[in-house]
């Protein structure tokens, strides 16, 4: 089974990422997300696009990744405090069945069957 | 409490004089600005958790500061203390170790073949903490290089922004870019290769409109044209003949996979894949159809540090996706003749998946001709992507394989290479992150047992690499600064004049 992924603009990559996230399609969602930020002209990094692949990442257990952005986007002025609260969830993984989005993102993707998109 | 305290000050201070006041202001500023010395302080009976993790590793008397932070966030003030075990001493305190760069050396001159003792105090909550004191090892052997090389991208999948050729100097934190593709169009810009780590002769590849392969010999550089038809492809993997006439290349179609779930991303793989070998002297491919079949993927050659071999790695071809994780390299190698540039008749195979169940890639024999280190993953070459991926070293006079548990993590080991003295190597992980690689640096003892590798260092490491949004993508040793001259080479490639390439086949 194969998902063709498209996209040529940071808006439709953005969508996408919206979209596929909706659906629990996380891991179509993080591409669509990183690469929407790369798509980004002047080479300036997104925090919209990294807030994303916090939850993707905290989605499909990369918590180390996630750590990595989460500490970015601390630094920011608009992103902090969720930037917190996700910190909260990586430090102690239990209170992610508190996010009903998050735990029910978490159950699909463990059972998603690993086929490949392109 | 605090805020009390505060509230009183300010009250005070807004009594004085204007004057006064200014003054006092000033002093305060000097007083933030300072940081605080351990008093009161508690030894606790543990080793102290600092990032990057430099405790016991093994290092040379040229590295830069191995600076620090504690691991934990939320310690204020670090104090170390270093004493060496021959003469010397150094103390650093602040929000993170930042050692004196001249003193640093010093100290490390000082005490080649003996050991580093660094104590740590740390500050957290107004409350100073003591640990154990940890010892980092200066070695007799020299790391005979200047600096690295490397390439820094965005590990993405198929967009790529801001990416470059960088060197950089391993006695300082000075990071100089070679190249950027901001300053040829954004196009991609592909691995730099030197042989030996001689600055002077070089090769890498840009890719897109104005695509090239940027090829250096004796400091004379030409472009070559990024696609040919002769050949059928690109000039992908390189590796340089010692002699410096030849370089082996792979033909790669590459293309890659995006896993829906489960641990991994992306799989990197090829359509078809050849080796072949480029005679700089008289612009022509060496085409040989025993290194270039139709059912096998040949791919990631490198000669032997006599030049007298040529080592690659070869796997039957799968259907993709389905045969994805069929797809499993074996380290094969045959004889090369440097006076005609033909190879030998006759392919042996060293490490052989039929046996391993495993995958080769990535071999890089060491240049004093004892061992291949290479890449071992489950299936598939492109190993930045397989967590499992980790270093193997074959030893060519015993013919022992091992996997480097030494300096293998649960996460992605790759893309390696020696100092010309063969003691020391490097390497990227993904074991920080999972994600982002970065370059690590061991040695190899007399016994062939590898030590506890560092990150390459930087002067405020945890702020660098957790802002860092870049991988280190195919690094390797430099004997002697490049001459960066990206104006010269961006014109170059822009304009699209390109040497021409023969090619010829031997057809067995």
């Amino acid at each position: 089974m194969r998902f063709i992924v498209n996209f040529g603009s940071v808006s439709s990559a953005f969508m996408v990422s919206d979209m596929a996230y909706l659906l629990y399609w996380t891991n179509i969602s993080q591409r669509a997300a990183f690469d929407a930020m790369e798509y980004i002209p002047n080479y300036n990094k997104s925090g919209r696009a990294l807030k994303r692949l916090v939850e993707t990442n905290i989605i499909s257990g990369h918590y180390d990744v996630a750590r990595k952005y989460i500490s970015i986007l601390e630094k920011t002025t608009f992103y902090r405090k969720w930037a917190m609260s996700m910190r909260l969830l990586i430090d102690d993984p239990e209170l992610i069945k508190n996010n009903s989005f998050l735990r029910e993102s978490q159950e699909s993707y463990a059972d998603t069957e690993d086929v490949f998109f392109i | 409490m605090l805020t009390q305290k505060m509230s009183s000050l300010y009250k005070q201070v807004m009594k004085q004089p204007i004057l006064h006041r200014i003054l006092l202001l000033f002093v305060v500023m000097l007083f933030l600005g300072c940081h605080s010395h351990p008093t009161d302080v508690n030894q606790v009976n543990q080793a102290p958790a600092i990032w990057p993790d430099y405790t016991e590793v093994t290092i040379p008397a040229n590295i830069a500061p191995l600076n620090f932070s504690m691991a934990d966030d939320t310690f204020e003030t670090i104090d170390v203390t270093v004493k060496g075990s021959k003469a010397g001493s150094l103390h650093a305190n602040g929000s993170y170790a930042d050692f004196d760069v001249d003193a640093w050396h010093h100290l490390l001159q000082s005490n080649k073949g003996g050991q580093l003792t660094f104590t740590v105090c740390a500050e957290k909550d107004g409350r100073w903490t003591q640990y154990l004191d940890f010892q980092v090892f200066v070695s007799t052997a020299e790391m005979d290089v200047w600096g690295i090389t490397y390439r820094r991208i965005p590990p993405s999948y198929e967009i790529y922004s801001k990416m470059g050729l960088y060197q950089r100097c391993l006695s300082t934190f000075e990071e100089t870019a070679l190249i950027e593709n901001s300053q040829i169009s954004g196009q991609c810009i592909n691995c730099h290769t030197a042989n030996r780590t001689n600055p002077d002769q070089y090769v890498w590849h840009v890719r897109g409109q104005h695509g090239a392969t940027v090829i250096s010999v004796k400091g004379n550089e030409e472009l070559l044209q990024a696609r040919n038809d002769g050949l059928g492809g690109s000039m992908v993997y390189p590796y340089w003949h010692p002699g410096g006439r030849y370089c082996a290349f792979s033909t790669n179609q590459t293309s890659q996979m995006f896993h829906t779930s489960g641990r991994k991303r992306i799989e990197v793989y090829d359509g078809a894949s050849d080796v072949f070998v480029y005679d700089t002297q008289t612009h022509t491919i060496l085409k040989d159809t025993l290194t270039m079949t139709f059912l096998w993927a040949e791919n990631t050659p490198a000669f032997s540090p006599d030049g007298k071999w040529l080592y690659y790695t070869t796997a039957r071809r799968q259907v993709y996706p389905p045969g994805f994780d069929k797809e499993k390299y074996s380290l094969c190698r045959v004889a090369f003749d440097a006076e005609t540039g033909r190879l030998g008749q006759q392919v042996d195979t060293l490490v052989n998946t039929v046996t391993t169940g495993k995958s080769v890639t990535w071999p890089r024999p060491s240049y004093d001709g004892r061992y291949i280190m290479y890449t071992q993953t489950d299936y598939g070459y492109f190993s930045v992507w397989h967590p499992e991926a980790d270093l193997w070293l074959l030893d060519l006079e015993t013919g022992e394989t091992r996997p480097m548990d030494e300096v293998n993590s649960l996460r992605a080991e790759s893309l390696h290479n020696w100092t010309p003295n063969s003691h020391w190597f490097l390497f990227t992980s993904r074991r920080d992150d999972g994600l982002y690689t970065r370059v690590y640096f061991s040695s190899l003892d007399a016994n062939g047992k590898a030590t506890k590798p560092f990150l390459l260092p930087q002067r405020n490491p945890k702020v660098y690499y957790r802002g860092l949004l870049h991988s280190y993508n195919t690094p390797d040793f430099t004997s002697r600064p490049i001459v960066p001259h990206a104006r010269e080479v961006g014109c170059q490639i822009e304009n699209d004049k390109r040497v021409d390439m023969r090619v010829t086949v031997i057809d067995r």
